[in-house]
């Protein structure tokens, strides 16, 4: 992790493709347009799901930030957050929320969860990745 | 035999084909949504998106169908992007020739068209307007839609009244029209609360429309219209027009719960006197909701005094809230005590 901080302070432009995004969206659409601007055009590393269980049954998998909506299948957006807060390999990770359902108490909860991040739906494209890019640029 | 062995034959081949046509229109949706999202980054891109669509005009629904679904989704410059690519004449062509065509389906295909870019050519106004008079509910929603989520200030009062009141029969129709209307980029919200304030007093909608009206607008979540609400209720607690009215009265006092406007707390402790349930009820989640003095006091003696189903309602609704539930209950016990002979 070190190694890899150290070396994109060395050279800012290789910062994309030293990390890992997860997406998690319903919205299809949404997702290819995000992947599409984050790998093709930022050259982040994506993995896409509709399903934030997924994400917890693989344990191979160690993103660096995660985009996500509150609303998904099998799993309440709060519930998933706590539950990756609880695992130790995604103790640190940045959480960006892009959500329809904001309120003044969810996003309470939400800071409280140490989410990173709180975009509100619709969200203008250029700026969710500025966002996500900023997050990232912290992390280093 | 012969016959079992043509049908399962011949459904399997339907199937086959129509899987082959899904696996299809997906890779050509694919295809589509990167030149569709590069189309809103360069302009060379979005050359050679309409070049492809001039060569098969058949695409250019896919097209749209992308650009819908993203506009669901994306916001500001983003949005302008995908409306641009929406507005370009060979898909605008396309699917105003559908708004002349005699086929339904090709219409309101044409008229949700109408509604993504949220424009409504000048020469299109008046059969949209006729639209909204059609026998046909379909289409006269539809109409309603393009119209509402248009520039077109001047035509949004009525077309509302209007569709209320042909929409008696299926009230529900209605919530997504308001919502149209209240996310219409082009209106100022005085605007809008003043064209609310109109449907609300207006004589040809319903009472039980005017009820559903009060719900659609309170899940606005705009506190500015808890005033005219509250004027409202003074005005049907005041004349003694409730009896008439009860699920519009019901529905402005959950409203101004919803709200947490504590100034109609003299008129909802009013209202828990009026003789049908749902106001009762909607009156005691108000007074919950505010948690003042005067209000914990009602609830008390509503609590010791009313009917059963009163104090499950209050049980209900107070068992996340463990000190004003004690309050209620330990305050009903001093008062049966004190009404207790010696």
């Amino acid at each position: 992790m070190l190694a890899k901080k150290l070396e994109i302070n060395k050279k800012d432009e290789n910062l994309s493709s030293k990390f890992n995004i997860v997406l998690i969206d319903q919205n299809e659409m949404l997702l290819d347009l995000l992947d599409h601007e984050l790998t093709k055009h930022k050259g982040f590393s994506v993995i896409r799901t509709s399903n934030g269980v997924e994400l917890l049954n693989k344990e191979d998998l160690e993103p660096d930030l995660i985009l996500m909506d509150m609303i998904m299948e099998g799993v309440n957006g709060i519930e998933l957050i706590k539950k990756i807060r609880s695992e130790d390999r995604f103790a640190k990770i940045k959480i960006i929320i892009l959500s329809e359902k904001l309120n003044e108490s969810i996003v309470e909860e939400l800071k409280s969860l140490s989410v990173n991040d709180v975009i509100q739906k619709p969200a203008n494209i250029g700026e969710v990745i500025f966002r996500v890019e900023r997050s990232l640029k912290h992390q280093i | 035999m012969a016959i079992g062995a043509y049908l399962a034959v011949m459904v399997t081949l339907s199937r086959l084909l129509t899987l082959r046509d899904k696996k299809k229109y997906r890779s050509l949706k694919n295809k589509y949504s990167t030149l569709v999202f590069e189309s809103m980054r360069n302009n060379e891109a979005r050359e050679s998106l309409f070049e492809l669509l001039r060569v098969n005009p058949k695409h250019i629904p896919i097209v749209k169908e992308v650009c819908s679904d993203l506009l669901n989704e994306v916001g500001g410059e983003t949005k302008n992007s995908v409306i641009e690519i929406l507005e370009h004449p060979l898909i605008k062509d396309h699917y105003l020739k559908y708004f002349n065509s005699f086929n339904k389906k090709r219409k309101v295909k044409s008229l949700l068209y109408l509604r993504s870019i949220k424009t409504i050519p000048d020469s299109e106004v008046s059969r949209a307007i006729s639209l909204v008079d059609h026998r046909l509910h379909y289409l006269a929603h539809a109409s309603a839609l393009v119209i509402l989520a248009s520039a077109k200030d001047n035509l949004h009062e009525s077309v509302l009244i209007k569709m209320c009141k042909r929409s008696e029969d299926c009230k529900y129709t209605v919530v997504e029209l308001l919502w149209e209307y209240w996310d219409n980029e082009f209106i100022p919200k005085e605007e809008k609360l003043i064209c609310f304030q109109v449907l609300l007093g207006s004589e040809d909608i319903s009472v039980e429309m005017k009820a559903l009206l009060v719900r659609i607008i309170s899940s606005f979540n705009e506190k500015e219209f808890s005033i005219y609400f509250y004027d409202l209720l003074k005005f049907l607690i005041e004349l003694d027009l409730q009896k008439k009215h009860y699920s519009f009265l019901a529905a402005l006092i959950s409203a101004l719960g919803k709200f947490d406007f504590k100034t109609a707390e003299e008129e909802i402790i009013k209202a828990t006197s009026v003789d049908n349930k749902a106001v009762k009820i909607a009156a005691i989640r108000a007074l919950i909701k505010f948690k003042t003095t005067r209000a914990i006091q009602e609830l008390v003696t509503i609590y010791s005094t009313s009917k059963d189903y009163l104090k499950k309602e209050i049980s209900y609704l107070t068992e996340h809230d463990m000190d004003l539930s004690k309050t209620i209950v330990r305050s009903e016990v001093s008062v049966k005590n004190i009404n207790e002979p010696e």
